[in-house]
């Protein structure tokens, strides 16, 4: 135990070079049309994913309990479904265009990962020992994951509403590429994983306390980026909201549901919940 | 209260909404396709889950109980609307026949803690074990030195240099056929002779001079028995006392009777009386009696070796008294005896012939059956405790520390602190709530007859004559307390059922209709282009 470092913060930096590269490569296609980047891209984040999950699978095999306890826990977490998201986008859609900032996403999550390496992981209260917890967590961060891609979608469409040319030419060799379509796809799929996650979350709460729900405040504000999504699909197909301010309402959500992740140490009655990273 | 409002504002306002929806789509469905039967169903859902809670909000019970092991509850104790208690019954006995706090292994943390006002704010806590520690401790103005788990100390003896303070003459000696493990026995020069007690009574004692060996030859001739003296000073006169006598105080027409002794004073914590906790001299203490001239007694008094001024608070009237206590072991009374400076060993006993054996480094002591060998004999030995660790596992944590501006360094033990500079205080403390978990084993009796013997833990609730139990409250320092929740919620098969129509209308909304859709498009590729997204 002493002095020797574990493979999965030894790792750490190695997963940043191949997110960081592969932000390059995907930033390198919006200049240059050079074929072997479409392979070469995606390769490098695919091995910034395997070094990822690969760092995951040595915490839980060493501490022996799954790691997501810990905030450096949940962001290697968190990257991985990332990675895994928007390499299916990226194969199902064929397209490339959310790949720069995506990939920046993932090297941004993996740099926080670095600022908050935490060596020691901590010991599981008996609340978490339930077969609800991997389920749920897993769940939720896919679920983070594909609104993630939502929102970078909407952010795309935000900054450039046209559809989008690259270079001389599309970087998917399309003419059209449909933002918003693929931001619809992600945020409703996304919004699936967060019903079944809080509904999975309430389901535990009732088995471990005898409370669907005590207004926790990350109860609260999950339920709350749930309302803003849940907003989201009956402007869409109730109200036939489209273009930016059904764009604008993916960036409040995704907002929200960062808060619901990031924001609860700031809140003043952090100390009680049972969902604030340590 | 706020938990109150929130709980009941919140919940309206879900209700209000889920409601509002419902009704919104249904009354907006007019062509029932795959895709509206999946928002229908969602929306049922959000309904159903929402009349759920109101049903256990409405008939629902819920409550506490304390329990200890052995006793047992027919009843609970639940909070009214206006927060007064009031009993229920169960319908049922419960009886706590075990409870089971379970740990997990222990580990501790260097903390540097800002002492406010009323309370110490946690600046930063680090694993001592993590290499980057002594780093981040040091930005508070410590330095981590080592650190020891299960810590242990070792006796290190090496010839010391000249004029080194705290030097003393000093023999290693070893059993033969067993080398490396080395006792140590010192000679300061004066004072008591250290000797050792082989199992059988055999004793080897051990001087530098041969001045000394012989005043010890001489005091064992004589018979007289050198146990540790007890002297009492008072006004610059010195009385040494014995158990169980009586004395003139000098200067006063007092007179004071000793009636114990103790060499590591310390008060029982359950029978409140005197004993003693081990039998090193760590806190002599004297019980004694003063009485004036005609015999009536005016006081007893402790007296403490290493607390001077302790007594002279309580009867400030009385003779200002100090005991000190000389000679740490009980006296050589004969034996073997180990001569340095002629590198001799004397078999010294009262009434036989004295016997002369060469001592020196490497020879062989025959002690009764025991065969000693010199392993070193020094003039002039100085002594290093060397730290170790006898395993990975906290058992016994040290901390050694270096605090800025101070030149010697700092052991902390479990929950020792030290001052750093600008009000921060280090200690190590334990890593915390490390509660692995805890189960109650609960018989459920009716009408006296047992019917149910379950485990009761967090995320394991038992469930019986229409309620659950949970798990709930420990107490650390009473391992026999157990705190439970009861529940009865006649709503929550209701909110089940939401959950699932919720997660199905959900998935097959979001999942199962693009899917079908895009198949659909797939066959009529051609001609539906430019619908994309007709399915909205
Ligand atoms: C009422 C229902 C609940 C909701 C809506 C809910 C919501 C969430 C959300 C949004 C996350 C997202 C991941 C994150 O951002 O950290 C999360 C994570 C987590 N939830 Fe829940 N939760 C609920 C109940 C529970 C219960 C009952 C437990 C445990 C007994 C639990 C334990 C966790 C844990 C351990 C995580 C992982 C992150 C962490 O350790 O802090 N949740 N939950």
């Amino acid at each position: 135990m002493q002095g020797h470092e574990g493979l999965d913060i030894a790792l750490l930096p190695l997963c940043l070079a191949a997110y960081g590269a592969a932000t390059f490569a995907y930033a390198a296609m919006w200049r240059w049309r050079v074929r072997a980047l479409h392979v070469v891209a995606p390769a490098l984040l695919g091995v910034g994913l395997v070094v990822n999950l690969v760092q995951m699978t040595f915490r839980w095999v060493t501490v022996g309990q799954p790691p997501f306890k810990t905030l450096f826990e949940s962001l290697i977490l968190l990257a991985a479904c990332i990675a895994i998201v928007y390499l299916v986008v990226e194969a199902v859609y064929r397209l490339r265009i959310l790949g720069l900032p995506s990939a920046l996403g993932l090297a941004g999550t993996t740099f926080y990962a670095l600022a908050q390496v935490q060596k020691e992981a901590v010991n599981l209260p008996a609340a978490l020992q339930s077969g609800w917890f991997i389920p749920h967590v897993v769940v939720y961060f896919f679920g983070y994951a594909a609104l993630f891609v939502g929102f970078v979608a909407a952010a795309l469409f935000l900054v450039r509403p046209a559809p989008i040319r690259l270079g001389r030419q599309d970087l998917t060799g399309e003419a059209h590429i449909d933002v918003e379509k693929l931001m619809n796809g992600a945020v409703r799929f996304g919004f699936a994983l967060l019903t079944l996650g809080l509904l999975m979350g309430a389901f535990w709460a009732k088995d471990a306390w005898g409370d669907y729900w005590v207004w926790d405040p990350k109860e609260t504000w999950s339920l709350v980026s749930w309302l803003v999504f849940a907003t989201y699909l009956h402007l869409r197909f109730v109200s036939g909201w489209k273009g930016r301010r059904i764009a604008v309402v993916v960036v409040v959500g995704f907002a929200a549901v960062m808060f619901t992740y990031l924001g609860m140490q700031l809140l003043p009655t952090a100390g009680q919940s049972m969902h604030v990273y340590q | 209260f706020l938990d109150d409002v929130f709980h009941s504002f919140g919940f309206s306002m879900v209700v209000g909404l889920g409601a509002g929806s419902l009704v919104a789509t249904l009354f907006t469905i007019r062509r029932w396709t795959l895709r509206r039967i999946g928002i229908a169903g969602s929306h049922v859902g959000l309904v159903v889950i929402l009349a759920g809670a109101a049903v256990g909000s409405v008939w629902g019970v819920k409550g506490r109980i304390e329990l200890r092991v052995g006793q047992t509850a027919d009843r609970f104790v639940k909070v009214g609307p206006g927060h007064e208690m009031e009993e229920a019954l169960l319908g049922f006995t419960l009886r706590l026949d075990r409870f089971d706090l379970l740990y997990y292994e222990p580990d501790f943390r260097l903390r540097v803690y800002e002492i406010l006002e009323d309370q110490e704010k946690l600046v930063v806590s680090v694993d001592p074990r993590s290499p980057a520690a002594s780093d981040r401790l040091s930005r508070h103005g410590a330095t981590l030195v080592g650190y020891w788990p299960d810590h242990s100390m070792r006796l290190e003896v090496e010839p010391a240099g000249q004029g080194q303070a705290g030097a003393a003459a000093a023999l290693g000696i070893g059993a033969a056929g067993a080398p490396g493990d080395t006792t140590w026995l010192f000679d300061p020069g004066h004072g008591q002779v250290e000797y050792i007690r082989l199992t059988g009574g055999e004793t080897l004692g051990f001087v530098w001079s041969k001045a000394r060996a012989d005043e010890v030859v001489a005091r064992v001739a004589s018979g007289k028995k050198g146990g540790p003296t007890h002297a009492i000073e008072l006004e610059g006169a010195r009385l040494e006392v014995e158990v169980g006598r009586t004395y003139a105080l000098p200067g006063t027409d007092l007179t004071i009777r000793v009636l114990a002794a103790y060499k590591d004073f310390v008060i029982d914590p359950e029978t409140k009386q005197p004993e003693e906790r081990s039998s090193e001299p760590d806190n002599p203490a004297l019980s004694v009696e003063i009485s004036d001239s005609t015999g009536a007694i005016l006081e007893k008094r402790w007296l403490f070796a290493n607390f001077p001024g302790f007594g002279h608070k309580d009867s400030p009237s009385g003779p200002k008294m100090e005991y000190s206590y000389e000679g740490g072991t009980d006296a050589f009374s004969g034996g073997w005896l180990v001569v340095g400076e002629l590198a001799e060993a004397w078999a010294i006993a009262p009434g036989t012939e004295n016997r002369v054996v060469a001592a020196r480094e490497g020879s062989t002591i025959e002690v009764g059956p025991h065969r000693l060998v010199v392993d070193s004999l020094l003039a002039s030995a100085g002594v290093r405790y060397v730290h170790t660790s006898l395993s990975d596992k906290a058992v016994r944590p040290v901390a050694e520390i270096s605090v800025v501006g101070e030149d010697q360094t700092r052991f902390l033990g479990v929950n020792q602190a030290a001052s750093l500079p600008d009000g921060l205080v280090l200690a190590l403390a334990p890593k915390g709530d490390d509660v692995r978990d805890y189960v109650s084993t609960l018989t459920v009796l009716e009408a006296g007859r047992e019917r149910l013997v379950r485990k009761v833990e967090v995320n394991h609730p038992l469930t019986y004559g229409g309620f659950s139990v949970y798990q709930s409250e420990y107490d650390p320092r009473d391992t026999d307390f157990s705190g439970f929740e009861v529940v009865r919620d006649p709503g929550m098969w209701l909110v089940y059922l939401g959950f699932v129509l919720l997660i199905a209308g959900v998935t097959h909304v979001i999942l199962v209709v693009p899917i079908a859709d895009r198949l659909r498009r797939g066959r009529r590729a051609s001609t539906m282009k430019g619908q994309a997204d007709a399915g909205a």
